[in-house]
């Protein structure tokens, strides 16, 4: 798999999420996508276990929406990111059309008078879709994940 | 759960039980619903923070003495051996600090000394 292409996915997914576009950024998931960010480390799973967040496409749709509803007190705040990505790796995967990646993420938010700092290991499953990727699940497990956390109104 | 740790700083706790006997989807929706409302990436958590928040802010400042809890006052209703308030009431709030004031000044205690 030509690694170039896919390090082009990933920066091209961080600038969605950095202005944040969640309209454009939904659209890089497979219908049956997830996102999940485990509380523990090495989390098993997300169902029986608690997790920050563990959403798929439906919660994204109801998520994108209320990111720009009016009486969202949460979301009167501007947010905006930078994502910087490294250590990018490729996991042996058992599937064909199937790639699986993990990369380290420093993740600088400015949300509410505030920039905060995240650090995580994020994996991603894509499924190979012609010349593009879709993303069949990504994990963030953030350096801290069992640690007390602020309220975080966007994906990382 | 709501721990404080300062005049201005506390952390939301949240706890969830695996029944004995019960099936696994109890534990799986007990769970589903700590991340969509009390996780700091919840549907609602972030929002009721905000208005903790900008509340706090307000006790902050100097231009009004006191906290108002007279929402719904005067408007309770007895039902037997139970006082009943609407939604929005403050009832709660006020039974809450009577409760305390009591307790502050020894009244029930000398009521129980004294039973």
């Amino acid at each position: 798999m030509n690694r170039e292409r896919i390090e082009e996915f990933l920066y091209r997914e961080a600038d969605l999420l950095d202005r944040p576009d969640l309209d454009s950024w939904m659209n890089l998931f497979a219908e049956s996508g997830t996102y999940w960010m485990p509380a523990t480390e090495d989390q098993k799973d997300p169902i029986n276990h608690i997790s920050h967040i563990y959403d798929d496409r439906v919660m994204m749709e109801i998520r994108r929406r209320n990111f720009i509803h009016p009486r969202a007190s949460s979301k009167e705040w501007e947010v905006r990111c930078s994502h910087v990505i490294g250590n990018i790796r490729f996991l042996p995967e058992a599937e064909e059309e199937v790639i699986t990646i993990t990369s380290n993420q420093h993740v600088a938010v400015w949300y509410r008078d505030e920039q905060r700092l995240y650090a995580c290991r994020v994996t991603h499953r894509l499924q190979i879709d012609g010349e593009d990727f879709k993303i069949l699940e990504k994990r963030v497990d953030l350096i801290n994940s069992e640690a007390p956390q602020q309220s975080l109104i966007i994906y990382l | 759960m709501i721990r404080p740790i300062s005049v201005d700083r506390f952390i939301v706790e949240t706890w969830s039980f695996r029944l004995k006997g019960a099936p696994d989807s109890m534990l799986q929706r007990t769970l589903l619903y700590s991340r969509l409302i009390n996780s700091a990436m919840g549907m609602v958590g972030p929002d009721d923070l905000e208005v903790y928040r900008r509340a706090q802010e307000g006790l902050a400042s100097p231009s009004n003495e006191w906290v108002e809890f007279h929402r719904q006052y005067g408007k309770d209703e007895q039902r037997g051996d139970r006082t009943v308030g609407g939604g929005t009431s403050d009832l709660d709030m006020r039974t809450q600090y009577q409760a305390w004031q009591a307790y502050m000044e020894g009244t029930i205690f000398n009521e129980v000394k004294n039973a």
